[in-house]
């Protein structure tokens, strides 16, 4: 019988991180700085970014040594174990072998530690003494928090409002970790008074909270900012993913014809994905699925660079919604990836054809995710069950054309923290499908008459 | 990512009173979001909200960051003590 769990020992821990700059077959466009018009220089980072990360933001070099001091902090729960998801195969008969890289053993449960670690080692290594960042669900304020406890560095959280009132628990694991989360906006900064003086009951969004979290960062010399994904520095940190896999393959004898990460940021994704992708730089066959949301598709919706903003930087998860203003019908519900601003890497290796997006359902994800927890018993995230939505899909394909697939996804996190989206599944409050017609009619039927906005 | 139920009500008026761009695309699906847009929205007001180019996150980033400079504040400030024992880096090390 083969094993169930590939482990690799500590000694084999990558000592460096991937950057897949170094091998894309033509250059990335970089992106242009607002105020200016031209690509951005380190000195445009240097209020919010120590000089070693923005150093690492703008590297062409392909391979970045790992501090051992990460490293020691990395060996707490990485290198992380490998699983066959034989009782997965079992259940869904198809040819295929399924691996998954179990992310969701770190600290706060997820990939994103690999780069908060990492980015608290750096500035606490340039002399800053506090962090500041803003967080929506709230996986990447807690991942912080957790790094920035072990360096010792202060951090500030600015957590939008609306999921500072609806998820407590991610809130009170950063005060646990010894950080500071308040609900955006603030009166503590300029940004956060505009908008309260504007709107006292605001329940901000994402473009405020990043605001707050900036202005702070650029008041104090001893303060920066940091981010959990979309940068460069931060996919390069998430290598250590696709680095370990490709080891753990290795000593078991297999290569994957399909990987498959689920994509908002594009940080985990990346992880496992890019060291993958350079194999398929170099001639490998070897297929790589982003999988994003129907509700919110980034990539496979829209042009290239005009469709990857987020104008307000906001994300509903969940979305009940009010058509007029007595009108509350039964809430929808997106599994987790509703993120607009896709990592330019990302959306990169998509225009030149190395990763193909594809869409899923929220239904879909989620049915995906009950039968991983009900075969393989994990509990993934909401945004991992997109993963798991597309491996399913491929699997299914696998079995239609009669051909054997070995398919290695990311099982970025868990969803332990995020268990009310598992209830309105179970309790059928997610619906799919379009509001009935009549209901539609009164909905706008409500706003005849009102005056435009200008 | 909020992570939690947000009303429709909440993506209509997040950026400053105007609905978030992407608010087309997330509701086309539920319901006739186009339409509600079109009629609740100056055709002026709507193609600046859903049609012209918003940029990518990496340049929001810095566009974010230059509001942050330019806005109201005091200028970065120093702290008080520059040589915190705890600070990793030797104080007396040139590179530094």
């Amino acid at each position: 019988m083969a094993d169930k769990k590939t482990f690799l020992g500590e000694e084999f821990l990558p000592t460096q991180w991937y950057n897949l700059n170094a091998d894309f077959p033509t250059p990335m466009p970089p992106p242009l700085h607002p105020g200016t018009g031209k690509p951005p220089g380190p000195q445009d980072f240097a209020p919010i970014f120590p000089m070693n990360l923005v150093e690492q933001e703008m590297t062409p070099e392909r391979w970045v040594d790992i501090p051992e001091e990460v490293l020691g902090v990395y060996k707490v729960w990485r290198p992380t174990p490998l699983y066959r998801a034989d009782r997965l195969e079992k259940a869904i008969n198809a040819p295929v072998k399924i691996y998954f890289k179990h992310e969701g053993v770190s600290p706060p449960g997820s990939h994103k530690p690999n780069t908060a670690v990492a980015q608290a080692y750096y500035n606490k290594a340039f002399g800053v003494k506090r962090l500041t960042t803003e967080t929506g669900a709230g996986q990447w304020g807690s991942a912080l928090a957790y790094a920035c406890q072990i360096f010792d560095l202060e951090l500030k959280v600015f957590m939008v409002r609306v999921s500072f009132d609806q998820k407590p628990y991610r809130r009170i694991m950063m005060e646990t970790w010894g950080s500071e989360c308040v609900a955006s906006p603030t009166d503590t900064t300029e940004a956060g008074r505009k908008i309260l003086d504007a709107h006292p009951d605001s329940p901000g969004s994402l473009g405020i909270a990043i605001s707050e979290a900036m202005e702070m960062a650029v008041q104090r010399e001893d303060t920066r900012y940091s981010l959990g994904s979309v940068l460069n520095h931060v996919m390069l940190h998430q290598t250590v993913i696709g680095l370990e896999t490709k080891k753990q393959l290795e000593a078991i004898g297999d290569y994957p014809d399909v990987v498959i990460g689920c994509a908002g940021g594009g940080s985990n994704f990346a992880g496992l994905a890019f060291p993958f992708i350079a194999d398929k730089i170099a001639g490998k066959e070897v297929q790589i699925i982003a999988a994003e949301p129907t509700s919110c598709p980034t990539m496979t919706r829209g042009p290239y660079a005009y469709d990857f903003g987020d104008t307000n930087q906001t994300t509903p998860l969940l979305a009940m919604y009010t058509l007029g203003h007595d009108f509350v019908p039964a809430p929808i519900h997106a599994g987790g990836l509703r993120y607009h601003g896709m990592a330019p890497m990302v959306s990169h290796g998509v225009r030149e054809k190395l990763i193909e997006p594809r869409p899923y359902d929220q239904m879909q994800t989620f049915e995906a995710g009950i039968l991983f927890s009900r075969t393989e018993g994990f509990i993934p995230a909401p945004e991992t069950n997109h993963a798991i939505a597309s491996v399913l899909d491929v699997a299914k394909q696998a079995k239609e054309e009669g051909k054997e697939k070995t398919i290695l996804f990311n099982w970025s996190g868990h969803g332990l923290v995020d268990l009310a989206a598992y209830d309105a599944y179970l309790s059928g409050k997610l619906q799919p499908y379009a509001l009935p017609e009549d209901e539609i009619a009164r909905a706008l039927e409500a706003i005849e008459g009102l005056p435009k906005i200008a | 990512m909020l992570g939690g139920p947000v009303t429709f009500g909440y993506c209509r008026e997040v950026a400053d009173g105007l609905p978030c761009h992407k608010a087309l695309i997330c509701f086309e699906r539920q319901f006739p979001a186009d339409e509600y847009f079109r009629r609740t929205l100056e055709p002026e007001t709507f193609e600046r909200c859903f049609t012209r180019p918003t940029g990518c996150r990496y340049e929001k980033i810095l566009g974010a960051l230059q509001d942050a400079q330019n806005a109201p504040n005091p200028p970065k400030q120093s702290p008080e003590n520059h040589n915190d024992p705890d600070d990793l880096h030797d104080p007396d090390d040139p590179e530094r």
